[in-house]
């Protein structure tokens, strides 16, 4: 019967309202870090974007020079004694030129693999090669986290001379 | 009152609302909270906006240079004339380059015009209505399609110079036009049969330009710079009432460089044989055998001989960012002035050393080989 007694109007402490504070704090804190990871993500997304070109121009080098893919076997950016031979004018220059697109990409640590494996029937040999250009590197160290990781994109196609 | 309970009897008697002290010091601490939570709402609502813009520049530099890729890889796709405006010099050419100043260091962006394949999704689709062959002349194309393929550009003028491509296997020239029937010029000798439903498409001439501040024709539509595409009489995009379309805003710059076989004469005695003939005459193939100021119209030096295409894409956020705190500051988004191949962006006559660094640019290259160049 009685309620609605008048010991109910206490209204806030101050420690209530302090924790409401907290709470809200820690929730525009969370929305702020959602901003952090939305940008690292951007970061992550236009380094794919570079390695992606990257990879795809080397993809394109190879193929116009597909007569002579095996020079392309196990080339190595950062390993100067992989380049082509001097035999191999095309390839040579294309491992150079290639090298000096990725290190002016400005991306950490970056490093493209191009292997060149034979496939297909042997009798009648199609002379079909597998590529595979893959491009190693350091992710940015901006975003939710410092810890930079590791990244790595591979391409794949089939290269067979007419 | 005493049998309430003590709490109770606090209650009652010091009910006597708040003093003004009070009152102001809870207005205070309302205050600050507030101020607190609005300060992060804005920071986080200009942090989502710079976001935004830096989405929209790496999307459209990634969607420019996928069309104008794709397009290069196409280019040529079995022409048998000339087809729109493609031609250099009188002579019909599946690429017709053109630098911003050939003679030397740029001052802007180049363009290009491309002999490129072109089709509708939209219904009717351009395909056969029946089957032919083997041995035709003319083809039936689907209800209406046609008259879309008028629309798109194909010239009604007979007998009109017009290429199709059935199937991407056979081009042919067609001489009248009938309805939904197009009659060749040549007939088509056997045994090609095209079944009922085979893609016919029309090959047109189009040219990329990027259109920059002040975009005195409006062709990007008051969101210059934007890189533009379309079937111009001159290819040149910036005219009056333009037939070019807007493709990507916030194209600020393409720059292109070529690199050929067979197109000079002291090399390999100006017959193609596979390698990238040595411009420079360093013994190797380098970066300067990707020729970026060259006419193309000194044989043997002509388009026909390009094989690969560097292609560089610069994009620019459309707006400039306000910076992240209280006030509009002027941030340093871009160091300094790009150099993108033979251009160098501070030899612009539009550029302003105190805008220009102030959008995020993004900057894409990627080699190109041309598939339908006589190879």
């Amino acid at each position: 019967m009685n309620a609605k007694q008048p010991s109910t109007q206490s209204g806030f402490t101050l420690i209530e309202g302090m924790i409401a504070a907290i709470v809200l704090g820690a929730g525009l804190l969370a929305l702020s870090g959602m901003q952090a990871i939305s940008f690292g993500r951007n970061v992550d997304a236009n380094e794919l974007t570079k390695v992606t070109n990257l990879a795809a121009d080397m993809i394109e080098r190879i193929h116009f020079n597909r007569r002579n893919v095996a020079a392309y076997n196990n080339i190595d950016t950062l390993n100067a004694g992989t380049q082509p031979p001097t035999s191999q004018p095309m390839a040579r220059g294309d491992y150079a030129q290639w090298q000096a697109l990725l290190n002016a990409s400005g991306l950490t640590g970056v490093r493209g693999l191009v292997t060149v494996t034979a496939i297909g029937p042997v009798t009648p040999p199609l002379n079909q090669n597998s590529v595979t250009v893959t491009i190693t590197w350091s992710g940015s160290v901006r975003g939710e986290t410092s810890v930079t990781r590791n990244k790595a994109l591979t391409l794949t196609t089939v290269v067979a001379p007419e | 009152m005493k049998t309430f309970g003590m709490n109770r009897s606090r209650i009652y008697e010091e009910e006597r609302g708040v003093t003004l002290v009070e009152l102001m010091a809870g207005i205070f601490v309302t205050l600050v909270v507030v101020a607190a939570g609005f300060t992060a709402l804005n920071t986080t609502n200009k942090a989502a906006r710079a976001n935004d813009q830096t989405v929209d520049t790496q999307q459209n530099v990634r969607v420019a240079m996928e069309v104008i890729s794709r397009d290069i890889k196409l280019a040529g796709f079995g022409m048998t004339g000339q087809v729109g405006a493609c031609a250099l010099a009188g002579v019909p050419q599946a690429i017709v380059p053109a630098d911003n100043s050939p003679g030397g260091a740029d001052a802007g962006p180049d363009s290009i015009s491309l002999v490129v394949p072109t089709t509708s999704s939209l219904a009717p689709l351009w395909t056969l209505a029946n089957t032919v062959g083997p041995g035709f002349n003319q083809i039936t194309l689907q209800a209406g399609a046609v008259a879309n393929m008028v629309a798109a550009g194909l010239n009604t003028a007979s007998p009109t110079t017009a290429q199709i491509s059935i199937n991407g296997t056979v081009t042919a020239t067609v001489s009248t036009i009938s309805g939904d029937t197009l009659t060749l010029s040549n007939a088509i000798a056997p045994p090609a049969t095209f079944l009922a439903g085979t893609p016919v498409y029309l090959l047109q001439c189009v040219t990329y330009q990027v259109i920059r501040p002040p975009d005195n024709n409006a062709v990007c539509g008051g969101n210059a710079p934007c890189l533009v595409r379309g079937i111009t009489a001159a290819l040149n995009c910036n005219v009056a009432a333009s037939p070019c379309a807007p493709i990507t805003d916030g194209i600020e710059d393409i720059q292109f460089a070529y690199a050929c076989d067979g197109c000079n004469s002291a090399v390999n005695g100006g017959i193609a044989d596979g390698v990238v003939d040595d411009q420079n005459a360093s013994g190797t193939f380098d970066q300067a055998d990707f020729m970026t100021n060259s006419s193309w119209t000194i044989a043997p030096l002509t388009p026909d001989k390009i094989r690969l295409v560097q292609v560089n894409v610069v994009a620019r956020q459309t707006v400039a960012d306000q910076g992240l705190g209280e006030g509009r500051t002027s941030m340093t988004a871009t160091a300094a002035p790009l150099v993108i191949s033979d251009h160098n962006h501070a030899a612009d006559a539009t550029y302003d050393p105190i805008t220009y660094p102030q959008f995020r640019r993004r900057v894409l290259t990627r080699t190109v080989q041309t598939r339908n160049l006589g190879l």
